[in-house]
C-alpha cells in the first residue's frame, strides 16, 4: 500500500483539545500519512461528501479515526467503491478520549491506535475474508429462569408466539397468574452450569431425578430480587415488635392500642415499590382508627397513583415526619416510644420535636440481589452492578439485554421494581427475544460489522479473549499441525464493539463487514 | 399513531416481524418530544436514555417497511374485528417532502417565520410551512419561498387529502403535553426575564451547547431549579407525580456544574423522586458537589430584580421566610395528558383515566379489540419505560396478530 490516508473526525470539536487532535495530524503526516485530514463532523452529509471528494479513487487505503465503528463504520464504507480498498476505523472517542479524565493519557492512546493501524496496512497484514459458512442453526427454544411475574409474562407471550418455553425455578410453588404461561415446559432445580453461544445454549440443571442438560437459543433471567429488613436504628430489645414489609399482613389482626410506625428511607435509598406498600398499609390500619406515624425523607410517588395514595393517607391522619438527625427508638412497657426531630414543622425557629408512642415498627425495606445471582452472573459469563444486581448492555440504550447476545432481564433482578414494571419488562422482554430469533437484531442500529482473528499474526495471548464483554472470542486450537491455533470470534456472539481490535497487541483483528 | 419515542419503538419491532407498518404523525417530523431533548452527559454518561431515542430515530427512518405520514391525524375509525378501516386526514405542506433538498433557503428568506425544519439528526429532511404563520393564511400572496426554491418543490396549490388504510392492529403512542407555564403564575413565567421552563432550557443546551443569556460575563452564575411545577397538584387537576422531572433537572443540575464550574445550582423539590436503578450513587454525586445545592423547599413568590429574579421560600424547619437572587430560574415542568387523549377516547373508544391518560393493561391493551397504546400517553413516564412499554405493545400486537400477514 502506498498511498495511504488519515482522517480524524473532532467530533464537533469536542475531541480536538482532549486528543489534541492537530498534534495528531502533524505525527501521522511525519509518518508518511497524505492526506492526513482533521474534520468535525464525518457522519453527516457534508462529512460524507467530505470523504468522497478527498479520498475516492484518490487514497489506496484509509485510516479513520472517529467514533465507534458500530456507529459509523459501514455508512463510512458506503462512500467508496473501487479505492481506497482497505479502510481501518479507529475509535479515538470511546476508547480513548471517553474513558478517562487525563487528557495527555487520552491523546497519546489515540497516537498509539491509529499509528498502529496506519502500520499495519503499511505492512500490507493480510486479511482473509470470514467465512462465508452459515452460522449454526439456532435452537427456537427459550429458557425462563424464574417463574415470577416478569419470567410468567414473558412466557406466556412467548407462547402465544409459537416459542417453546422452559420455566426453570428452584421452587416447585408458582405464584398467581402462571395460568397465562400454561403450556410452558418446567424444571425445578437449580442451574449447575451455562455452555455454548447465543441461539445454542446448553443449561444443566441439577433437577431431584438428576442433572438435566436443556438446550436453549435463548434465555431470559427473571429471578427477582431479595427483600430482607433494614433494622439499623432499632434497638435490640425492640427487635420482636419490628416487622419486615413482608411481615406486614401479620398487622391485621394485631391490637394496636398504641399505633404502628413505619419507617423508610431515613438511613438509605428505597425503591418506589416500597412506599406504595406503606401507603397501602397505612390506609388499611386508619380504617381500624389505629394511629400511623410514617419517618420519611423523600416520599416516593411514581407509582400508578401514588400522590393520590400520598394525598388520601394524610387526609385520613396518617402522621407524616420528616427527622433531622436519626431518630431515637426506645423500648417502652409493651411497646416503644420514639423521639424524632420533625424539619417539617418548627417551633421557635428550631425544629418541633416530636414524641410518639407505638406498638410495633415496620422498618425498611432493603433490596438486594438474589443469593445465588452472582454465581449464575459468574456461570453465563455477565455482569453485576456494584450493588450485585445484573447489569444490562449499556445503561439505557438496550433495556433488558445482557452483555452477552441472546441473554435477556426482565423484573428485579436488574434492581428493585414494582409488579407493573415487572411485568411490562416481562412484555418487552419477549419482544426483544423475539427480535432476536427473527433476526432483526436489537431494535437499535445493528451494524453488520464483526471482529475477524488473522489467524497468522494471532499470538496466542488471550487478551482479546479476556476483554471481550460478550464473551464472544474462543480459542480454536486447530486441526492437528494443518491449521495453528488462534483465536476465534463467534459471529453470532459478536456485536462488533471493536474492543477487541483497539486491545489486540499484535493487530491481528480488525472489524470487517460480515459476509454471511 | 404518533411517530415519537413509543411509536418509533414499537414500528420498528413491528416491521422487524416483516409487518407493514404505518406511523400517522401529527407534526411534520419523527421524534416528538425527545427530538427537542439534549444530551445530558457531565463529566460522564448519566444515562438519560436520549442516544437511545436518537438511535430509533435515526434507525425508523431508514426502514423501508414503516411508511411514515407527516402532519396527518386519524378522523374516522370503525370494525369490530381487524381489519379495521380508518380515514386518515393529511395536512397540506406545500413542500413537497420527496423533492426538498432542505437547502434552507426558504427558511432563511421567509418574512413571516413559517418555515420550520425537523430536528437535524433525524432524516428525512424537509421543510414545513406553517399554515398558520404563513402570510397567504391572512390573504396576502406572498410565495416568496416558492419562487426561491431550487429545487422547485414548493406548490401552494396542494390541499389537504384523506387517505384511507385498513389497519389490522393500532398503537396509539400519541405522547404528552408538557405543561403550559404560563398556568403558574406565581412562578412568573411569561412577564419575569429569566424564568424559562426546562424544556426550554434543554433546547438552549441543545442548540448553543453552554448557557450565554443574563448574568455577569454573559452566562448565568446562580441558577434554580423549582421541581413540580404544576405536578403533584391536585387543584391544578394533576393529581400525579410526573416522575421525569426529578431526573431531568438533576441531570441538567449536573451537567451545568460540569460544564461551568463557576455556577452555583440551587434545587427546590419537595420529595426528590429515583434517578434511574443507581439513584443512591448518583445523589451521593449531587451532594459531594458543594455548589449544588438540594432543598427542600416550594418557592412562595418570585419576583423580578435588577440582573435577576429574587425566589422567596420558606425555610420549613426555622419557619421563617428567605429571599435569594438567581441569574436564572428553571421551571421543572411536568407531563400532562395529551389534549387529544379526549378525542382519542370517543375515536377508538377507548376509556381515560382519572388523570385523563389512556388506561391500560401492562402489555398496552385498552380493553378495544385490536386497539393498544403505549408511552407517554398511557402514564408519565421516562425515555427507558417508554422503551419498555412500546415494546411490551409491539411484543402483545405481534402475538395478537398470531402468523397473519396483510
Amino acid at each position: 500500500m502506498k498511498n495511504i490516508g488519515v482522517v480524524i473526525c473532532d467530533c464537533g470539536g469536542t475531541l480536538a483539545g482532549k486528543l489534541a487532535t492537530s498534534s495528531l495530524k502533524d505525527a501521522m503526516a511525519a509518518r508518511g500519512a497524505s492526506p492526513v485530514e482533521i474534520h468535525s463532523r464525518l457522519c453527516a452529509p457534508e462529512g460524507l461528501d467530505f470523504l468522497k471528494e478527498r479520498f475516492s479513487g484518490k487514497s489506496d487505503a484509509l485510516v479513520i479515526g472517529a467514533c465507534a465503528p458500530r456507529l459509523y463504520e459501514s455508512l463510512f464504507r458506503s462512500c467508496f467503491e473501487e479505492s481506497p480498498s482497505r479502510l481501518s476505523h479507529i475509535s479515538i472517542r470511546e476508547h480513548c478520549a471517553w474513558v478517562t479524565a487525563d487528557n495527555a493519557l487520552a491523546a497519546s492512546k489515540a497516537l498509539h491506535l491509529v499509528c498502529r493501524a496506519y502500520g499495519a496496512i503499511e505492512k500490507d497484514v493480510p486479511r482473509e475474508p470470514l467465512p462465508a459458512a452459515p452460522l449454526p442453526a439456532a435452537t427456537r427454544e427459550v429458557a425462563v429462569i424464574g417463574a415470577g411475574i416478569a419470567g410468567i409474562s414473558a412466557a406466556s407471550l412467548l407462547l402465544k408466539m409459537g416459542y417453546p418455553v422452559t420455566l426453570v425455578d428452584e421452587s416447585e410453588t408458582l405464584p398467581p397468574g402462571v395460568g397465562e404461561a400454561a403450556g410452558a415446559a418446567r424444571l425445578i432445580g437449580t442451574i449447575e452450569g451455562i455452555e455454548g453461544q447465543a441461539g445454542n445454549y446448553r443449561l444443566t440443571v441439577s433437577t431431584r431425578e438428576g442433572a438435566v442438560e436443556k438446550k436453549t437459543g435463548a434465555m431470559l433471567i427473571a429471578t427477582g430480587f431479595d427483600k430482607s429488613s433494614d433494622l439499623t436504628g432499632f434497638p435490640p430489645e425492640l427487635h420482636p415488635r419490628i416487622l419486615g414489609a413482608a411481615g406486614l399482613e401479620s398487622l391485621q389482626g394485631a391490637s394496636c392500642p398504641r399505633g404502628v410506625i413505619f419507617v423508610t428511607d431515613i438511613y438509605r435509598d428505597m425503591p418506589p415499590c416500597f412506599y406504595r406498600k406503606v401507603l397501602e398499609a397505612s390506609l388499611d390500619l386508619r380504617k381500624k382508627d389505629i394511629n400511623v406515624t410514617v419517618l420519611y425523607r423523600n416520599m416516593r410517588v411514581t407509582f400508578e397513583n401514588g400522590e393520590r395514595l400520598y394525598r388520601e393517607a394524610r387526609e385520613k391522619g396518617v402522621l407524616f415526619l420528616r427527622p433531622g438527625p436519626a431518630p431515637v427508638m426506645k423500648a417502652m412497657e409493651g411497646g416503644m416510644e420514639l423521639f424524632v426531630e420533625d424539619t417539617l414543622t418548627s417551633v421557635g425557629g428550631r425544629p418541633a420535636m416530636v414524641r410518639v408512642a407505638a406498638d410495633y415498627a415496620v422498618a425498611p425495606l432493603v433490596p438486594g440481589p438474589l443469593k445465588g445471582a452472582s454465581d449464575l452472573a459468574a456461570m453465563a459469563g455477565l455482569g453485576c452492578d456494584e450493588s450485585g444486581f445484573f447489569q444490562q448492555d449499556n445503561g439505557s440504550i438496550l433495556p433488558g439485554r445482557a452483555n452477552r447476545r441472546g441473554i435477556f432481564f426482565a423484573g428485579g433482578c436488574r434492581g428493585p421494581v414494582d409488579g407493573t414494571r415487572a411485568r411490562q419488562e416481562g412484555y418487552s422482554a419477549a419482544c426483544a427475544i423475539h427480535a432476536f430469533f427473527i433476526g432483526c437484531g436489537d431494535n437499535c442500529e445493528a451494524p453488520a460489522v464483526k471482529a475477524q482473528v488473522a489467524p497468522g499474526l494471532c499470538a496466542l495471548c488471550l487478551t482479546c479473549v479476556r476483554t471481550c464483554p460478550h464473551k464472544a472470542v474462543e480459542v480454536a486450537f486447530g486441526d492437528g499441525e494443518a491449521v495453528a491455533p488462534a483465536a476465534r470470534v463467534c459471529r453470532e456472539a459478536c456485536e462488533g464493539c471493536g474492543i477487541c481490535v483497539v486491545e489486540c497487541p499484535a493487530a491481528a483483528i480488525s472489524l470487517e463487514e460480515d459476509r454471511p | 399513531m404518533g411517530g415519537g419515542l413509543a411509536g418509533v419503538t414499537a414500528s420498528i419491532a413491528c416491521a422487524g416481524e416483516g409487518r407493514s407498518v404505518l406511523i400517522v404523525e401529527r407534526q411534520s417530523f419523527l421524534g416528538g418530544h425527545a427530538a427537542s431533548f439534549c444530551c445530558k452527559a457531565a463529566e460522564k454518561c448519566l444515562e438519560c436514555g436520549l442516544c437511545a431515542a436518537m438511535g430509533r430515530f435515526r434507525s425508523l427512518a431508514g426502514n423501508r417497511l414503516v411508511e411514515k405520514l407527516f402532519c396527518s391525524e386519524v378522523s374516522s375509525f370503525s370494525g369490530e374485528m381487524p381489519p379495521f378501516s380508518a380515514e386518515i386526514t393529511v395536512r397540506q405542506n406545500p413542500v413537497d417532502p420527496l423533492e426538498c433538498t432542505s437547502c434552507g433557503l426558504c427558511e432563511a428568506e421567509c418574512p413571516a417565520g413559517a418555515v420550520t425544519r425537523n430536528h437535524e439528526a433525524i432524516p428525512p429532511q424537509f421543510y414545513v410551512i406553517d399554515g398558520v404563520k404563513c402570510l397567504r393564511s391572512a390573504g396576502e400572496s406572498c410565495s416568496r419561498c416558492a419562487d426561491l426554491c431550487p429545487a422547485k418543490c414548493i406548490d401552494f396549490s396542494r390541499t389537504s387529502k384523506i387517505v384511507e388504510v385498513n389497519p389490522r392492529a393500532v398503537i396509539l403512542a400519541a405522547g404528552y403535553d408538557s405543561l403550559d407555564a404560563l398556568s403558574l403564575p406565581q412562578y412568573g413565567y411569561g412577564s419575569i426575564e429569566g424564568v424559562i421552563t426546562a424544556h426550554e432550557l434543554e433546547g438552549l443546551l441543545a442548540s448553543q451547547g453552554e448557557l450565554s443569556m443574563a448574568g455577569p460575563e454573559g452566562r448565568p452564575r446562580r441558577i434554580a431549579f423549582i421541581q413540580c411545577a404544576g405536578s403533584r397538584n391536585p387543584h391544578k387537576g394533576r393529581d400525579y407525580c410526573s416522575t421525569v422531572c426529578c431526573p431531568y433537572a438533576l441531570r441538567l443540575a449536573r451537567m451545568i456544574r460540569h460544564r461551568d464550574p463557576a455556577a452555583e445550582v440551587t434545587v427546590f423539590y419537595i420529595d426528590l423522586q429515583p434517578v434511574g436503578k443507581s439513584h443512591g450513587a448518583f445523589i451521593e454525586g449531587c451532594r459531594g458537589d458543594e455548589k449544588l445545592r438540594l432543598l427542600k423547599a416550594l418557592p412562595a413568590r418570585l419576583s423580578p430584580v435588577t440582573g435577576g429574579v429574587s425566589i422567596e421560600y420558606e425555610e420549613m424547619a426555622k419557619g421563617t421566610n428567605v429571599v435569594e437572587q438567581f441569574d436564572l430560574v428553571v421551571l421543572s415542568t411536568g407531563i400532562t395528558p395529551s389534549g387529544g387523549n379526549h378525542l382519542l377516547e370517543s375515536l377508538y373508544g377507548i376509556s381515560l383515566t382519572r388523570d385523563g391518560f389512556i388506561k391500560t393493561l401492562e402489555d398496552g391493551s385498552t380493553g378495544r379489540e385490536g386497539v393498544f397504546a403505549a408511552g407517554s400517553s398511557t402514564a408519565p413516564m421516562d425515555m427507558e419505560g417508554t422503551i419498555i412499554s412500546a415494546s411490551a405493545a409491539a411484543a402483545r400486537v405481534i402475538s395478537y396478530l398470531g402468523g397473519e400477514r396483510n
